[in-house]
């Protein structure tokens, strides 16, 4: 019975990984320099800093940041005005063909205090662009995103099944022991055994969050029908808005709503995060948590009035702290290279794994109890 | 075990045979570093997540031990 259910785990194990691995390998290279992403593009100098003011410097009305932006494409359509968790000395406003196409979209960084346009950065090229599509899709949109979330799925079957499959590997072991002296697939064997059981947590935690992520535009879509399609439900139906009120006090509004948050983004109507009738104002709070956790405000972008706003339902909070979890950005440059080296980890526990399967795949293959007894002889 | 070295068996051998006088580990013998690891690293995950405070820079040590480990063993420890 015990051999029988080991023999299962051995054959799930097998299979899972052997699907996955080499794409879980494109995951952890294309991984690394994601983990670094904002310091390669400060080093690479592609990013213009905001000048130096005296802190007491007024901030400039959103309508002329908004309209600075707009003035260099003019007939292009704001999408989102945006900026990093810990910038507040710039804005990012991102100008598309429509509020909801994704190709060719131009982005324009302006002062938040002068409303002077400071860069176009270009966040939709180069290397490290390359790097992000094919960490998220392959290249393959919303299909390519699904895929790598079922490689996934199979990773998070992997890791339990190796785990099962330690037990009988280890018994004769002590904790932390390589056989670098014996045959090299031993040492390869223990290598493998050793590091992928100490980085284990880890490991569950950035595929189960990426697998998270790997779903997020179905949870948007999701929200979209559950929530916002309720408070928006009053003007199902109107006329889309012949005239915008000032965005500043659309944004006051939102504020006034929220007077602890600080504004996170705002969606601009007809986007995914609001209505055609609505900003989408996007409030954080200070915390590493909370500051993860968007709080909606809709105002009416007619009138600037709030028309409503909700806590967020637990799958989109869901998402959005799996996000930190998965990237690794929470916690400064130590947290970073803690990432680094677990990820690299992570390459040698994939590496040695397929080794050991490659190496012994035209050898007459002994079934898993021998396979046992074998390892305990040595 | 003092036979063997005295008769100059290489050291290859020796391990072989330490293994099969081993003693088979039990369930909590297998999984008590693992575990603790695994906690360490969940703690320190969790809590730099919730926190934004030296709380945070203490429980990224649960973070950097699990790493301290493998060196140790992989790098530094004899086998």
């Amino acid at each position: 019975m015990y051999i029988k259910s080991i023999k299962t785990w051995a054959w799930v194990h097998k299979w899972s990984s052997l699907v996955s691995t080499l794409f879980m390998l494109l995951l952890c290279l294309t991984g690394l320099p994601l983990i670094f992403s904002h310091e390669i593009s400060h080093l690479l100098g592609n990013e213009v800093e905001a000048p130096d003011l005296p802190a007491t410097t007024k901030l400039a009305s959103m309508d002329s940041i908004l309209a600075n932006a707009k003035a260099l494409y003019p007939s292009r359509v704001v999408q989102f005005v945006f900026r990093d968790i810990d910038e507040d000395k710039t804005w990012t406003v991102s100008l598309g063909k429509t509020a909801t196409s994704e190709d060719d979209t131009k982005f324009v960084m302006l002062d938040s205090r002068t409303a002077k346009v400071l860069d176009e950065p270009k966040f939709n090229e180069g290397f490290m662009y390359v790097m992000f599509k094919l960490h998220v899709d392959l290249f393959a949109g919303f299909p390519g995103m699904l895929f790598l979330g079922l490689m996934g799925v199979l990773l998070i079957v992997a890791i339990i099944s190796g785990v099962v499959l330690y037990a009988p590997f280890m018994r004769r072991l002590a904790f932390g022991e390589i056989r670098k002296d014996r045959a090299p697939k031993l040492k390869r064997l223990d290598t493998h055994n050793f590091l992928g059981v100490v980085t284990l947590v880890w490991a569950l935690v950035v595929g189960l969050t990426g697998v998270i992520n790997a779903w997020s535009d179905l949870v948007i879509k999701y929200w979209q029908f559950d929530q916002m399609s309720s408070m928006i439900a009053p003007y199902k139906g109107l006329p889309p808005p012949t005239h915008y009120a000032s965005l500043q006090a659309s944004v006051d509004a939102a504020q006034a709503r929220e007077p602890d948050k600080r504004l996170g983004f705002i969606a601009f109507p007809g986007t995914d995060f609001s209505s055609p009738h609505h900003y989408g104002m996007f409030m954080r709070g200070d915390s590493p948590i909370t500051s993860r956790l968007f709080k909606p405000v809709l105002i009416d972008a007619e009138t600037a009035k709030l028309t409503d706003s909700r806590e967020l339902p637990w799958y989109l909070a869901t998402l959005l702290i799996s996000q930190p979890l998965h990237f690794g950005d929470y916690g400064g440059m130590t947290l970073k290279i803690i990432w680094l080296i677990l990820d690299l980890i992570t390459i040698v526990v994939l590496w040695t794994g397929l080794m050991l399967w490659w190496k012994k795949r035209k050898q007459h293959v002994p079934d898993i109890e021998t396979k046992i007894r074998l390892n305990e002889a040595y | 075990m003092k036979l063997i070295s005295a008769l100059g068996l290489t050291q290859g051998f020796q391990s072989m045979v330490t293994h099969l006088f081993m003693q088979t580990k039990n369930f909590k013998q297998i999984f008590l570093w693992p575990i603790i690891l695994g906690l360490l690293t969940m703690i320190g995950l969790v809590v730099a997540l919730l926190k934004d405070d030296l709380l945070e820079n203490i429980s990224l040590l649960g973070l950097v031990i699990p790493i301290v480990v493998i060196t140790y063993f992989y790098c530094i420890k004899k086998q």
